[in-house]
């Protein structure tokens, strides 16, 4: 063949392998003509390339070597892929008599250094922390019999999702439905606060049936700053691992990178699948002119390639891929959003530039902002006020604030399910709640605003102590927050809508007013939550969200009657929760929400029943709660609600045993929950919660061992308990349960000297205890424990 | 030789174009990666992680001066490195292909049993290696693109790398490259060249 005809075949056949199979035969008649000697040329390279398989596609050295090892149970069949740090094999499991394939990911001899070695290890421990069904799955790990790290994953059988678009000629809606999948694995990853740092096409496969899943977590990076034990990336090293054509301005850079980093790679993905063409040309691959295109030259306008993608979609991606990380969607979750909007024909949040741009800029030029996860909103927010009260700019620092908050809302978001974050979500909402009362003075009437601000207000309230989750204990301030919460939205639900959002709004405040000791209040709220939900409900028959409202309303109602002392409406409200939570687990869609709820039912059933003295009956709804709960972690492995009630049953179950005069089994029970809640409270020592529930373990074991007479174990218990409670009451003021607590500690105590017949220090404790009973009681904050407690302190007082 | 000196050599050859450089060069780079990859050759099986990258990393970190090192010495190494590997490998199967013969049907047909069928077969690689000589008249750089990539085990970015094009290019000088090698050798009539 001559050079110059190869040449020739060449760049059709190229062009033709680009293409979908089905449009090759149009192409090839089109550019051969009457050249027919060509075009049989091509079909039969185009044959050869559709036979060839894996063909020179493992390199020689792997390809004649690869076959055959065992490792642990698995034999590996063929190389599969190559990373930066090793190989990947696909395997069967040797011993299985169902031969399942995995891919098994073995660090590279050649290149085992404690660094590489250390970051091996930890992708292994990212992988362990995620379980989502566009993730590839980590099975197992072990080490090689010479010590060499390795781990087993799913193995996933798919075409890189370009190739896959490609060769599917996938339309326009079908690409963005599959983009849209992979987004929906990249936001569960960063609800784990993990950031992936390397999405390109050869990382999201598409499986036969059209799922894609998102691989190689080689240089991922987990962005809680307290994991001394996972190593650090090394920037440096990092750097030649990536893929130019993905890496974002900021990691080109060597700067820290952020969740942002993944939606700026996922933009230039979605660019490619969308327009056909990369984003970048490189005309040479040196540092410097990757840098230069990188950071400085901007794509074409995706609708030059594709005029489909005019409007909407060009500012979509522009907004996905700004340079300036701050400028980005601040979330992939945002990004998605937008996709959606477009697919279902609503209007997109792109937006272009504003002021904040320029501001942003000289902020950063003055300060040499780093570009970490809070930080950079910190700082920004700092940056802003001082730029902006020199420029005397109202309106665009109006807009930039609003950004900004809004920003620092979905961060804290991303915290909110992660233990030990409370202390840092905190500090980031002390910050923005500055900003927040700055710009609800000002906010005049503006609808979207004001909804802005109501949600923010809500947030807030939460991170401050939402009664339901992780909380720094200030109730007073929740209490405000949620109320300035309400005084929006109740205005704006005047206008229409927002009736879903106003009911749980509505739980919200009952939730932190029971905590406070203002039940009638609460349970106001609680009743008006509840009426706004059975309307909707009764609208929309059979949909498992309102069935998901309707079981929370319930529950919260229940809460409220436990509190006043109504059983029978306790145990009615408990009934319908527990009936609408199985209803919802029956109904298949499930969440770690629904599993917790169903979970909570059974447990908080088991208590009532624990205090009518129907211990049997008890037990089981104690141990169908811990069953729940686990199977629940079983699927949502590092869920801290789901953790906390599967404790927090084991802790009733304890409770129960000690009521039934069982203590050796109460000891041991609640000596397991002590345990469990020390390990919490060292992650957080900030959250209230468990700390609370860690004093109370350590009140309730030292009852157990006063019943078993041992008032030296038991004196040690209490004086623990009560220390803890005092200092907890202390930072929550307004938390009328702690300072029952510490009201509960006290006579407690009275009660081991009344034992000890040391009749003055009895007297003294309970004299104490009643003092601050009496006081919750004058207030009208004492709750139906308390009162039991101070009826019982008087009549122990009258005995002495 | 000292590691400096082969330093020198490579930057004689890379950046002054001094052809005897790299003729001194090459018996170097041949020697050690020989050495490294005698353990495959034997199917030394404990060793079974070594890669040709990792094979041609190790043998750059051994002859390079590591105080005097740029990337585009790197880049030239690999391109080295890659056809020295081509070469052990090469006549590696050339012996083995001998000895095959020598020592009767009976043996072929048993290593034949052994083979993975279908697509996944061992690629043969003195057939790969006479249809590259040929690939490498009509189009030199597409012979580079196999050789990196299969041989030194390098990725599309790398290969771009050393090579100073885009992966794009490296990308489509694969595919079609590919496409071609997997025509020829499986041709039934693959002693007879192409219009020739």
């Amino acid at each position: 063949m001559k050079v110059e005809r190869w040449q020739r075949v060449k760049e059709i056949l190229g062009e033709a392998l680009d293409r979908p199979f089905t449009e090759r035969a149009a192409y090839l008649k089109e550019v051969c003509g009457e050249d027919t000697a060509l075009r049989l040329e091509v079909e039969s390279l185009l044959l050869a390339d559709e036979d060839s398989g894996t063909f020179l596609t493992v390199p020689a050295i792997e390809a004649s070597n690869a076959i055959g090892w065992r490792l642990g149970p698995y034999r590996t069949l063929e190389v599969v892929g190559q990373g930066g740090m090793g190989a990947v094999y696909r395997a069967v499991r040797d011993d299985d008599e169902f031969q399942q394939e995995v891919a098994i990911k073995l660090i590279r001899r050649g290149v085992n250094s404690e660094y590489v070695r250390s970051r091996f290890l930890y992708e292994r421990q990212i992988l362990a922390f995620l379980n989502h069904p566009n993730i590839a799955r980590l099975l197992d790990g072990g080490t090689t019999e010479d010590g060499l790290p390795y781990f087993v994953m799913e193995f996933v059988q798919g075409q890189p999702i370009d190739d896959y678009c490609r060769t599917h000629a996938c339309d326009l809606n079908e690409r963005l439905e599959l983009f849209l999948k992979a987004c929906s694995a990249v936001e569960y990853a960063h609800r784990n606060l993990i950031v992936h740092r390397d999405l390109k096409p050869t990382n999201i496969l598409i499986t036969d049936d059209g799922t894609p899943k998102l691989l190689d977590f080689g240089i991922a990076k987990l962005l809680l700053p307290d994991h001394p034990h996972l190593a650090p990336a090394q920037t440096s090293l990092m750097m030649r691992a990536l893929t130019p054509d993905y890496a974002s301005p900021e990691q080109i850079r060597g700067e820290p990178v952020t969740t942002s980093t993944d939606v700026y790679s996922l933009g230039v993905l979605l660019y490619e699948l969308l327009t056909g063409k990369k984003a970048h040309r490189f005309n040479t691959n040196t540092p410097g002119e990757i840098e230069r295109v990188v950071c400085e030259v901007e794509p074409l306008r995706p609708s030059t390639l594709n005029r489909q993608l005019a409007g909407d979609l060009d500012q979509i991606l522009a907004k996905a891929m700004e340079k300036d990380a701050v400028q980005r969607y601040p979330s992939v979750e945002q990004f998605s959003e937008d996709i959606r909007r477009y697919l279902s024909g609503q209007p997109v949040s792109a937006r272009s530039h504003t002021m904040f741009y320029r501001v942003s800029k000289f902020v950063r030029r003055r300060k040499g902002v780093v570009l970490a996860a809070a930080a950079v909103l910190l700082t920004l927010l700092g940056g802003i006020a001082a730029t902006t009260r020199e420029a005397r700019i109202a309106q665009r620092r109006f807009n930039d604030v609003r950004k900004l908050a809004n920003a620092l809302i979905v961060e804290h978001d991303a915290f909110a399910m992660i233990p030990g974050s409370t202390a840092q979500r905190g500090r980031l909402v002390q910050q923005a709640l500055t900003f927040l009362d700055d710009l609800y003075r000002e906010s005049g009437d503006d609808p979207q605003m004001q909804l802005e601000l109501a949600v923010a207000y809500e947030k807030m309230g939460d991170v401050q102590g939402r009664a339901d989750g992780p909380n720094l204990g200030r109730t007073g301030a929740a209490i405000a927050s949620y109320r300035k919460s309400l005084a929006l939205r109740e205005a704006l639900a005047k206008r229409g809508g927002g009736d879903q959002e106003l009911s749980a709004l509505y739980l919200r405040l009952g939730g932190a007013l029971k905590v406070a000791g203002q039940f009638a209040q609460a349970i106001e709220y609680d009743k008006r939550a509840l009426a706004i939900r059975e309307r909707l409900a009764a609208a929309k028959p059979g949909d498992l969200t309102m069935v998901r409202n309707m079981a929370e309303s319930y529950s919260s109602m229940a809460v409220g009657m436990t509190q006043i002392g109504d059983w029978d409406g306790t145990l009615l409200y408990r009934h319908k929760a527990l009936a609408k939570y199985l209803e919802l687990i029956a109904g298949g869609v499930h969440t770690a929400e629904d599993y917790n709820g169903l979970a909570l039912s059974y447990m908080r059933m088991g208590t009532i029943l624990t205090q009518q003295k129907h211990y049997e009956e008890a037990v089981q709804n104690l141990n169908r709660s811990m069953e729940v709960a686990r199977e629940g972690l079983r699927d949502f492995g590092r869920n801290q609600p789901l953790r906390m009630t599967e404790t927090a049953a084991l802790r009733s179950l304890a409770n129960l045993e000690l009521e039934r005069d069982r203590p050796e089994a109460a000891i041991e029970h609640f000596q397991r929950v002590n345990q469990i809640y020390q390990q919490m409270v060292a992650a957080d020592p900030d959250e209230f919660r468990v700390s609370s529930m860690l004093a109370s373990t350590h009140h309730r074991l030292g009852q157990a061992w006063l019943k078993k007479k041992d008032t030296v174990a038991a004196e040690r218990e209490f004086a623990k308990g009560l220390q803890m409670r005092q200092r907890l009451a202390q930072r929550s003021p307004a938390n009328a349960g702690a300072q029952g607590e510490v009201a509960e500690s006290c006579a407690a105590l009275g009660e081991l000297y009344a034992l000890r017949k040391d009749v003055t220090q009895a007297r003294e404790w309970f004299n104490r205890a009643r003092a601050t009973l009496t006081q919750l009681e004058s207030t009208g904050r004492a709750n139906s424990a308390s009162r039991a407690i101070l009826t019982s302190v008087i009549d122990r007082l009258s005995a002495l | 030789m000292s590691a400096p000196d082969v330093t020198r050599l490579l930057l004689d050859w890379s950046q002054e174009g001094n052809r005897a450089a790299l003729d001194a060069l090459t018996p170097l780079v041949y020697d050690e990666l020989r050495r490294l990859a005698g353990a495959y050759l034997r199917r030394e099986r404990h060793d079974h992680t070594l890669q040709s990258t990792a094979l041609v990393h190790e043998a750059y970190l051994k002859l390079i001066d590591q105080r005097n090192v740029q990337w585009q010495n790197r880049a030239h190494f690999f391109g080295v490195a890659a056809q020295m590997i081509r070469r052990i490998l090469v006549d590696h199967a050339r012996g083995h292909q001998a000895a095959k013969r020598g020592s009767g049907a009976a043996q072929l047909s048993l290593d034949e049993a052994l083979g993975v069928p279908g697509q996944k077969r061992d690629v043969n690689l003195v057939a790969l290696d006479d249809a590259l000589a040929e690939l490498e008249k009509l189009d030199p750089q597409q012979s580079r693109v196999i050789e990196l990539r299969y041989f030194a085990g390098l990725s599309i970015e790398e290969t771009a790398e050393v090579m100073s094009i885009s992966p794009a290019t490296v990308k489509r000088e694969w595919s079609t490259a590919r496409a071609w090698l997997f025509r020829e050798l499986n041709r039934t009539d693959a002693q007879v060249p192409n219009d020739a």
